[in-house]
């Protein structure tokens, strides 16, 4: 079960200040670890995207791309381009969103999220069911994540209860925002930088511990034992495009 | 009847002390409305002791006249030292011998007089007040006026400052706290009587004692609501000063308090009668003296992913803040201090318990829950937590750290 582990929800430094990490760093940490692929999705953009794919393709390992968009209900849906014209979705969706707003604003409405939504994968900690009729079944993921938070694991069981009754396959992810555990001391500065205080006022706004790191796939597996029929292994085999396969 | 205050040091203070109406006449020379102090006094000489025996204890150095007008009060007071009583009906007498350079006339009149060879108050109050006017106009009557200590006119009040502190200078250095424990209730009761003529009370008292060895012991006390009880402001002061000495014999106390409104309760006819909140403060404040400050209080949870941080702070100074978002499903119990363990390890996961009253094999478990922070600090720290249940069906939660094992508490 753990060769097929990928990384489907990686932050790089591209999202400005939520990310320790560059686009190298990461896909070292990936080839590294032997990880056939890994997915990049930053903050509603695609910045890191050309970097991580260069970088990638210099490691040896598959990149996906995506990007983590903020709708106007409140929550952020990771979507990861499964197709050339999903990744054509993906881009026309930010940009029709930041074309509106304010530099570093923006979001998208539910209903540009089921207009953009051809050829792209949804993973979410939210599922519901207008998600499932503006990607399709089979679309849609419920993400978990684990970093050893009784309160996550809270959330967590409310997501597979939820998830198993709208018949949602699961996918496990890491929400990686740096590479190596040591780089979490650099995230919480950047909290800092982003939220305008200093870390000694900082309090929980502040990581918890230092667990969004690239985990191997054994660690992984490892952890979501006791959901063998879930994580992401089922969803790796499906191909996304980068950007320069969209150029050719 | 009048009196004036001219010279060093806290004038206006002294002169508040004795009365509402106060003129700040010049920056060395205060006037005040002295009518109504011979009923609490007497006769004005007895007066006059009364306020030169207060400018004593304030360190206040001035010379002091009483007098029917407040102008022949000014007079006097600036051209006699120590204490002069102008008698009714006798000011021109009293103040003839007055250099007219006192009256600070204008240069152009001051030389006109000093060509006629006037030069005391008596000189020019023998003078026709019709040749005066026709000579020297309104200035010069006004002159004479002054020099004869009839002038009448109204004092230009000065508002009192909210200013409500004390002070006393030691002769000799005061080493135990029985003696400054006096010395505090004649500070406290002249503020407390200051306080409430002004319909006023305390909600902080500032206590700042000067030592020998010229070092400076400050305390404040900081109170729930505002009071006027000076007995139960002393008492706490005693007792806080017991709590924390100063390192050094005292050689001077000032005591300041901040004035507020007094709080105005009233209580339910059916509810149960509260204690005052003066007395719960003291006795809060007995209560300190035995366990220690830090641990009476309320306590308030840190913002911090740190376990079980919190810190003590006073009882009516906790922020109405909203309960924590965690929903609590099981009552925990803290063990203060955590009970030291010895757990045995299978596959990396406890598997059995031994602590301090608690054994057992772990027949379940979730966990770790791992935090970490203060990174930054001197003091970082890092711990992994379990929830655990024994064989005997208790749960607990144990956790480990870089010192080892321990169980933290138990979940009711």
């Amino acid at each position: 079960m753990t060769e097929g582990y990928v990384e489907l929800h990686t932050r790089s430094g591209f999202s400005f200040l939520e990310g320790a990490a560059v686009p190298e760093e990461l896909a070292g940490a990936c080839a590294q670890f032997g990880m056939p692929a890994m997915a990049i999705v930053d903050r509603n953009g695609v910045y890191g995207a050309a970097r991580f794919h260069m970088a990638a393709k210099k490691a040896g390992i598959r990149a996906h791309i995506g990007s983590e968009i903020t709708c106007t209900n409140g929550v952020s849906y990771p979507l990861l381009a499964e197709t050339r014209e999903g990744y054509q979705n993906l881009c026309r969706l930010i940009t029709r969103m930041k074309l509106r707003a304010k530099k570093g604003e923006g979001a998208a409405t539910p209903e540009e999220l089921a207009e953009f939504a051809r050829g792209l994968i949804c993973m979410t900690r939210h599922p519901d069911e207008r998600l499932l009729e503006a990607f399709g079944r089979g679309n849609v993921y419920a993400e978990l994540q684990r970093h050893y938070d009784r309160r996550e694991e809270a959330r967590n069981q409310s997501i597979v209860e939820r998830a198993r009754r709208l018949g949602i396959p699961l996918v496990a992810t890491n929400g990686v925002a740096y590479a190596r555990p040591a780089q979490r001391e650099l995230l919480d500065v950047f909290t800092c930088v982003r939220k305008k205080v200093t870390l000694a006022t900082a309090g929980r706004l502040l990581e918890r511990n230092s667990e969004r790191h690239v985990k191997t796939p054994a660690e992984m597996a490892r952890l979501f034992a006791d959901l063998p029929d879930s994580p992401t292994w089922a969803m790796n085999s499906r191909a996304t495009p980068c950007p320069r396969a969209k150029r050719r | 009847m009048f009196a004036c205050l001219h010279g060093s040091g806290k004038l206006a203070a002294l002169a508040f002390e004795f009365s509402p109406s106060v003129e700040q006449t010049g920056a060395d020379t205060i006037t005040f409305d002295a009518s109504g102090l011979d009923r609490l006094f007497g006769f004005p000489q007895d007066i006059a002791a009364a306020i030169a025996r207060r400018a004593a204890e304030m360190g206040v150095k001035a010379s002091l006249a009483l007098a029917s007008n407040p102008d022949a009060a000014i007079c006097a007071a600036r051209g006699f030292s120590g204490i002069g009583i102008v008698p009714y009906g006798d000011e021109a007498k009293f103040l003839g011998s007055l250099p007219l350079t006192l009256l600070a006339p204008s240069a152009e009149l001051q030389e006109t007089l000093e060509r006629w060879g006037i030069r005391r108050f008596q000189d020019l109050a023998a003078l026709p007040p019709l040749g005066i006017a026709e000579r020297l106009g309104p200035e010069g009557l006004r002159l004479r006026e002054l020099a004869r200590g009839e002038a009448e006119r109204k004092l230009l009040p000065l508002e009192e400052p909210l200013e409500f502190e004390d002070e006393i200078e030691l002769e000799y250095p005061v080493e135990l706290l029985e003696p400054l424990a006096f010395l505090l209730a004649r500070l406290l009761n002249g503020l407390c009587t200051r306080l409430a003529a002004r319909a006023l009370a305390a909600d902080e008292l500032r206590l700042l004692l000067k030592l020998e060895n010229r070092a400076a012991h400050e305390r404040t006390l900081r109170l729930p609501v505002p009071s006027l009880d000076s007995k139960a402001f002393l008492k706490l002061l005693q007792l806080d000063l017991a709590a924390h000495p100063p390192a050094a014999p005292v050689v001077q106390v000032r005591l300041e308090m901040n004035p507020a409104k007094p709080r105005a309760a009233q209580n339910g006819l059916f509810v149960p009668l509260a204690p005052e909140p003066v007395k719960l403060e003291l006795t809060l404040a007995r209560i300190q003296a035995i366990v220690g400050e830090e641990r009476v209080g309320s306590p308030e949870l840190l913002d911090t992913h740190r376990p079980d941080a919190f810190r003590m702070i006073g009882f009516g100074k906790t922020k109405a803040g909203r309960p924590g978002s965690c929903p609590t499903r099981l009552a925990f119990r803290f063990f203060r201090p955590p009970r030291s363990a010895r757990v045995v390890l299978a596959s990396g996961q406890p598997s059995s318990l031994a602590a301090d009253g608690i054994h057992g094999k772990i027949m379940e478990l979730a966990g770790p829950w791992r935090t970490s922070g203060d990174w930054w600090t001197a003091d970082p720290w890092s711990r992994d937590e379990w929830d655990i249940a024994l064989s005997d069906g208790a749960l607990y939660r144990i956790y480990c750290n870089p010192r080892g094992w321990f169980v933290e508490g138990s979940y009711d």
